[in-house]
């Protein structure tokens, strides 16, 4: 019990002393001005009668005479030295001291109580605890199933596809809360799979858009040699009308022919080898990976007067897989290209720098064709995002970007907006280094 | 005349000897002044305290012996007022008109009903050595039980506009006239 109730008790019991000794006072008073001394007696009887916690009242005169004298101080186990209360006995008319009335209250009736109260406590306490582990049980037990979904779905991969809960046939909260969650579980596997297919969707649309872009540069790459055969062709057409044809003339124009065709075969073999999907890791220089990149695609800047200023901070190589790396340069220069032409800049250069540190590369790709708009910085990589007009851009390229940036190459593509232009950071780490230095 | 002697000694014994208790009138001499303090009398008193004792010319020792006792209580006054005492016959009542407590002996019944119409037309306090005067409208004596107390007719006290003191009403046994 807390001694702020102790010390209530001790208080109450000093006013119950004050308060007896208040009522006495002036009744004993006056039955010792009147000489009424049995009076006196059988008042005070009656009080200790009536007060079982009294043990001790004495009532003595002022020449020491006991004028009342009841002890039971021997049925007290201790003494408590604040449970003596005494007062001084005064005649109503005269003022003069007369008597002292002294008495002691027993402890026993709050001790009791307080031992029953603890009593009490201990039971309340005791019930309680039976209770709470009682509670606790069947909360477990009721909770049994949504814990292990917990832990299922803390252990739920979408791409293993490794949930094994199934529904329960519960109607309480229990049951609602683990099918709900069983349901969503399932609307994710469906909307992964929904996801894939989009995936494989966009990937095929990405192949289609380079697969155009290629036959577009086969075209201009052919278009010269293909000029070339025609011109010898009609030249010798021409001879052969003319009866000038002669042996070393024929000669001649077949080996041009010949070079053209090679010249082409060569051109086709190149974008062939570009587009091929080759998923091994190869060690590889990025300026040299770029320049060929530019050696295949190169005509299409030069035409337009585009500008490409490759940089490095040494010669290093990095180990990862150079096609996807060319797939997503070339994704970024034809974005700047487009956004260059369309707005017909005159500052057309587009700076490539390439840094390798210890563990890979970071490549930075900048032009000054004014930077991405700000409401699109965020979600430039989502698929279907898109800058350009709707006829020119499809949100495909770059969304696809990021994801063999991240995904094959285990690295990290961010954009910003830098000195009047967009940014491109490419960060690629050296993925297969095992017995050999990272460049 | 031994014989004469004894016989006129055991008749002036029988004549004079007193009847009251001294145990009760030794109560009586402490209670009467403080009666007066605890009452509305007391509102009347200028300079002293006037008791009178009605008695029979019979009683004259025994009043004396109550005057004395009142005067060994309160030797030296009380609460700075003197006490005076005054021994009076019945036929004496008309000097008892300055008094604030009037104390009966015993003695007629008639006698009683003179005190009690006295008391009540001065407003003045009226006290009997014999509690059996109370059902004759006397206001106060002492009962004698297992313990003595006051013994007070609240209806007297009512009737004469006396007011007591709640204590003293309180330690005292009360009688009721219609009970």
């Amino acid at each position: 019990m807390s001694e702020e109730i102790k010390e209530r008790f001790r208080e109450s019991q000093k006013s119950h002393a004050t308060l007896l000794l208040n009522t006495l006072s002036p009744i004993i008073s006056l039955n010792i001005s009147l000489g009424l001394d049995d009076a006196n007696r059988e008042y005070l009887d009656e009080i200790k009668s009536q007060n079982s916690i009294i043990l001790l009242l004495q009532l003595q005169s002022d020449q020491n005479k006991t004028l009342y004298n009841y002890n039971n101080m021997q049925a007290n186990k201790k003494i408590i030295e604040n449970n003596f209360f005494q007062r001084e006995i005064f005649d109503s008319v005269t003022h003069a001291k007369i008597a002292t009335l002294k008495i002691y209250i027993s402890n026993t009736p709050y001790e009791v109580l307080l031992e029953k109260n603890k009593q009490s406590n201990i039971e309340v306490f005791a019930a309680s605890f039976l209770l709470l582990i009682i509670f606790i049980f069947f909360l477990k037990r009721e909770f049994r199933p949504l814990s292990h979904l917990a832990e299922e779905i803390a252990k739920y991969d979408p791409r293993k596809n490794n949930f094994t809960t199934n529904r329960v046939k519960r109607d309480d909260e229990i049951g609602v809360i683990h099918n709900a969650i069983v349901s969503m579980v399932e609307r994710i596997e469906s909307a992964a799979d929904e996801n894939e297919k989009t995936n494989i969707l966009l990937a095929q649309q990405s192949k289609m858009a380079s697969l155009g872009e290629m036959l577009a540069s086969i075209s201009h790459q052919w278009k010269q040699p293909l000029s070339i055969i025609s011109s010898i062709t009609i030249k010798l057409k021409l001879e052969c009308e003319l009866d000038k044809l002669e042996k070393s003339g024929i000669e001649t124009s077949t080996t041009k022919i010949a070079k053209q065709l090679t010249y082409m075969t060569q051109t086709l073999s190149d974008f062939s080898n570009f587009f091929k999907p080759n998923k091994k890791i190869t060690s590889f220089s990025v300026k040299e990976a770029i320049e060929g990149l530019l050696f295949i695609f190169g005509k299409e800047y030069e035409l337009k007067n585009i500008i490409i200023n490759i940089s490095e901070n040494r010669a290093g190589r990095v180990d990862n897989y150079v096609n996807e790396l060319q797939q997503v340069v070339l994704n970024i220069l034809n974005n700047a290209r487009d956004v260059i032409v369309e707005k017909e800049l005159e500052n057309r250069n587009i700076d490539i720098d390439i840094r390798y540190f210890s563990e890979g590369v970071e490549i930075k790709i900048k032009d000054y064709a004014g930077g991405i708009s700000t409401k699109y910085l965020d979600t430039i990589f989502d698929a279907y995002v898109t800058t350009k007009k709707e006829e020119k851009g499809t949100g495909i390229g770059l969304y696809m970007s990021k994801r063999l940036v991240e995904e094959s190459m285990h690295g990290n593509i961010s954009v910003k907006n830098v000195d009047g232009g967009a940014e491109f950071t490419i960060i690629l780490p050296s993925i297969v280094s095992q017995g050999r230095e990272s460049l | 005349m031994m014989k004469i002697v004894v016989i006129l000694f055991m008749i002036k014994s029988l004549l004079y000897s007193s009847e009251y208790s001294d145990v009760k009138i030794a109560i009586f001499a402490k209670i009467l002044p403080r009666v007066i303090l605890m009452s509305s009398q007391k509102e009347r008193i200028v300079d002293s305290l006037n008791i009178c004792l009605i008695r029979d010319e019979l009683d004259s020792s025994s009043a004396k012996l109550l005057a004395d006792k009142i005067y060994v209580n309160y030797p030296k006054s009380l609460l700075k007022k003197d006490i005076n005492i005054e021994s009076v016959t019945f036929n004496e009542l008309d000097k008892c008109k300055s008094a604030h407590l009037l104390f009966m002996f015993d003695t007629r019944e008639e006698l009683v009903s003179r005190v009690v119409d006295f008391s009540n037309s001065y407003g003045v306090l009226s006290a009997a050595y014999n509690d059996n005067y109370l059902e004759s409208g006397l206001q106060l004596s002492i009962f004698i039980g297992r313990k003595v107390t006051p013994y007070i007719n609240i209806s007297a006290i009512n009737r004469s506009n006396i007011e007591l003191d709640n204590l003293l009403l309180r330690i005292s046994k009360i009688y009721y006239e219609n009970r």
